[in-house]
């Protein structure tokens, strides 16, 4: 207790120090948990003479295909990867054009703002609805799109549109999550000025408070734009058409050129992702 | 246009424990230009958002155009704003898109969410040139297209009059128009709101700090402090003995704060 009259100091260790101090303790805890060792991280014999192998090949990627038999129908490798590459582009585009509707549609119900434009302060209604937005949001998303796909898998078999659906669940479900914040944060000056010019709760809402919030929640559908493109090759190791599935042929017949043929395509559309997704940003929002 | 007249019977105004306005009452008639001067604090933007219809009073009583505001469903609340310009003092403007869409909002307590996208998205030949008229008339024509936050302070004020008279309004009411403008521009924003009440006849009543200019343009003032009317005069007849006690308190406050 400080004396009276002394100048009070203020504990060495505030409220966000002890939270800091929480999560490295927790980091630690879980360490000691798994029981991890560093030696762990030096491979066996065997598999550090395949890593070599694999990542020598990262040199001279395949031009054309290793196999010892290729049935004379094959496209040429680059073909192939081309058309994969595509592929995966378009099953992350039809699930991103769906979880972008999908995600506006929830991320305004399981907004604050949402409510309090258009019910009454204080309606238990608008507060249950609310609940049970966020609620539907939170359990979209606490499945990964990779379980979802699995899970269509078994119930649905193998089906394009299935393999969209479980991309959009998760995806839908994160970007109301981040839509509705954007939202609850966005500056609400605009706002109280159409308020005051009489527009309705719904009008408030979408033109005054959803532009405000616009260019953060584009910056962020392209974000995820760019993690459908990587979720949905790694949907090939579940027998879809997309890259993941010839990434894992060729390694399981240890064609590793091949793999990286393969991996460099996706790293090239990555990137010309990257960059035009750059450039329509800043022409949209700068 | 004609202009609408406003009343208020005995307001009082508290926020939880902070009473900001103690048992008001005032009348504003049709067309009259009435400027609100007092330090801050004293109460003038509450008062202002009473006249607009935007706060609900926790004592007293409202009218605006006659019709009292108590006890008036959501939708006939809406239509009374609807007849009301507000100019803000941050502008309250959107500033990722263009001014066409700023002023297109104006119009969002007749036309409707829908109206206003029609409006913003493909505007008819007769909105643009509203659109175009009104921004010739607060002296920025060239800027209809332009991306609001690309416009100076200036400029964006006469985005938020033009905004307020797109709405086509019976009254205006302006909270510290001239707040964030440098001298000479807020003489010609206050000359521009006397001007646009004067032709169309609508109701002007403004909140400032310059006193000066509240004479020169308002033939009325209204003197407001710690939440009760101090003075309310014809513009002639406002003594400077008038005004220093007005802002005596705060021009002390503001020289102990070493400002």
């Amino acid at each position: 207790m400080a004396r009276e009259g002394a100048a009070a100091r203020p504990a060495p260790l505030g409220v966000r120090g002890q939270v800091l101090l929480a999560l490295l303790l927790a980091g630690v805890w879980a360490f000691w948990q798994l029981g991890l060792s560093w030696g762990d991280l030096v491979p066996s014999e065997g598999g550090r003479a395949i890593a070599g192998e694999f990542l020598v090949r990262a040199f001279s990627p395949a031009l054309s295909s290793e196999a010892e038999f290729v049935p004379p129908d094959a496209p040429p490798l680059l073909l192939q990867a081309w058309r994969a590459v595509g592929a995966t582009l378009v099953f992350a585009a039809a699930a991103m054009s769906l979880s972008i509707v999908f995600g506006l549609a929830l991320g305004f119900f399981a907004s604050t703002a949402w409510w309090s434009c258009t019910f009454p302060a204080g309606s238990w209604i608008a507060r249950t609805l609310y609940v049970v937005a966020r609620t539907v949001v939170a359990l979209m998303r606490s499945v990964h799109e990779l379980l979802w796909a699995l899970l269509f898998l078994i119930a649905f078999g193998l089906s394009d549109l299935v393999a969209v659906f479980a991309l959009t669940i998760p995806y839908a479900g994160t970007l109301a999550k981040i839509y509705s914040e954007l939202i609850d944060e966005a500056p609400r000056d605009s706002a109280r000025a159409l308020h005051a010019a009489g527009a309705s709760g719904v009008a408030v809402f979408c033109i005054g408070l959803v532009p405000r919030a616009l260019p953060d929640m584009a910056a962020y559908t392209f974000y995820r734009f760019e993690c459908a493109i990587r979720a949905s090759a790694v949907l090939g190791f579940f027998g879809y058409e997309t890259v993941g599935l010839y990434i894992k042929q060729s390694f399981s017949s240890a064609n590793y050129g091949e793999v990286w043929t393969y991996l460099y395509a996706l790293l090239v559309v990555v990137l010309v992702f990257d960059v035009w997704s750059g450039r329509l940003r800043k022409r949209l929002l700068a | 246009m004609t202009g609408t007249d406003f009343a208020l019977e005995g307001v009082s105004m508290r926020f939880d424990a902070l009473t900001v306005l103690e048992d008001v009452s005032l009348r504003i008639d049709a067309g009259e230009r009435v400027a609100l001067v007092g330090p801050s604090g004293s109460g003038k933007t509450t008062l202002l958002r009473l006249l607009g219809g935007v706060l609900e009073p926790t004592g007293g009583g409202v009218r605006i155009g006659g019709a009292a505001l108590a006890g008036m469903s959501p939708a006939a609340l809406r239509a009374v704003r609807s007849q009301i310009g507000f100019v803000h003092q941050d502008h309250a403007l959107i500033p990722n898109v263009r001014v066409a869409h700023n002023v297109a909002t104006g119009r969002v307590g007749r036309r409707g969410l829908f109206g206003v996208m029609r409006d913003v998205l493909w505007p008819s030949r007769d909105t643009l040139a509203e659109m175009h008229a009104l921004l010739d008339r607060v002296g920025i024509e060239e800027k209809l297209f332009e991306r609001t936050d690309r416009l100076s302070g200036g400029q964006r004020q006469r985005v938020a009059i033009a905004r307020a008279l797109f709405q086509q309004p019976s009254a205006i009411l302006a909270d510290e128009p001239v707040s964030s403008v440098d001298p000479s521009r807020a003489r010609d924003t206050v000359e521009l709101l006397q001007s646009i009440s004067r032709d169309d006849g609508i109701t002007l009543c403004a909140s400032l700090h310059n006193v000066e200019l509240a004479r020169e343009f308002f033939p009325r003032v209204l003197g407001l402090r710690d939440g009760c009317i101090a003075f309310d005069v014809p513009s002639g007849e406002l003594s400077e003995d008038a005004v220093a006690e007005l802002y005596e308190l705060s021009s002390n406050e503001m020289l102990a704060d070493g400002a």
